[in-house]
């Protein structure tokens, strides 16, 4: 997949899927993984980036098993970004569709 | 690559992009390789999957730049204020010398002529009102005359310079709004 074009589709899986329930990086690059090829380095800016502009906090969690976890959960400010850019995925997804169809030939 | 490798690479291209942060941002790979190691995973193999130093260097160097898109005025307003008081104290010296003492000056000019507008004005009404008590005492006509002929040109006097102080005071205040418009711009500009 063209790499601009997953940059913004990614931004929305990570907000969508902390909004969800809290997940811990790793964790979070795993399953974002087992579905889209990216490289997974790729997630963590885009991790922090949404941290510092407010829409996760993080916290820490000592597990039973393996290294202690930095989790990630959604803020109310993340809560309203992420229903925004949600609707607006669905709604540019309609427009392309008009334009492009839904066939593959 | 090894985990040691991979972290120095990520470093040096961290530092060369300038980007802020650097040891929190290793702290998050430390523990993805650590997470991966517990679950069996080669430094190599975790190493691989997250890509090239260089590449994730460069994310780290857009997403900072989207931050500095989405909010362009941190920091930068408090710099401009500043700017915007330091002029204010370099330019209000040069206002009071401009400003008050030719200022004065002027305003006494202005006052001055106001007043003999004004006192002409006030000087023709009084002698018509005498007219009648002129009629009354003296029989010749022409001490009536002379009263309101004298009123005429008093009050006409008054119009001419109220109107020559018209102007100038136009004049004076247009050239005052230029001069705080000028100011305004000086202090403004970026």
């Amino acid at each position: 997949m063209n790499a601009q074009f997953k940059k913004g589709v990614l931004e929305l899986c990570v907000l969508r899927m902390i909004g969800r329930k809290d997940h811990y990086g790793y964790e979070l690059v795993e399953e974002i993984s087992k579905i889209l090829e990216i490289s997974e380095g790729t997630l963590y800016p885009i991790l922090r980036r949404l941290t510092e502009d407010k829409y996760f906090e993080t916290y820490l969690q000592e597990s039973s098993e393996g290294p202690p976890r930095k989790y990630y959960r959604i803020t109310k400010r993340g809560k309203e970004f992420q229903k925004e850019q949600f609707q607006q995925w669905m709604e540019f997804n309609q427009q392309i569709e008009a334009l492009i169809g839904r066939d593959i030939t | 690559m090894t985990q040691a490798e991979f972290l120095k690479s990520l470093r040096q291209e961290l530092e060369r992009s300038q980007v802020q942060n650097i040891s929190d941002i290793l702290a998050d790979y430390e523990e993805h390789f650590q997470h991966g190691l517990s679950k069996k995973k080669s430094e190599e193999e975790i190493a691989l999957g997250l890509g090239f130093p260089s590449t994730i260097a460069k994310a780290y160097k857009t997403e900072s730049l989207i931050n500095e898109i989405n909010h362009p005025d941190n920091g930068f307003q408090l710099g401009l204020a500043l700017n915007i008081v330091t002029r204010l104290l370099v330019i209000a010296p040069f206002n009071f010398i401009v400003l008050f003492i030719p200022g004065i000056i002027i305003f006494s000019l202005m006052t001055a002529g106001w007043s003999v507008a004004v006192a002409f004005l006030f000087s023709g009404i009084g002698i018509l009102s005498f007219v009648p008590s002129v009629a009354g005492l003296s029989e010749s006509i022409w001490s009536i005359v002379a009263a309101v002929t004298t009123s005429l040109g008093l009050l006409g006097m008054a119009c001419v310079t109220g109107m020559l102080m018209f102007l100038v005071s136009k004049y004076i205040l247009l050239a005052l709004i230029n001069y705080l418009q000028w100011n305004l711009k000086f202090i403004t500009q970026k």
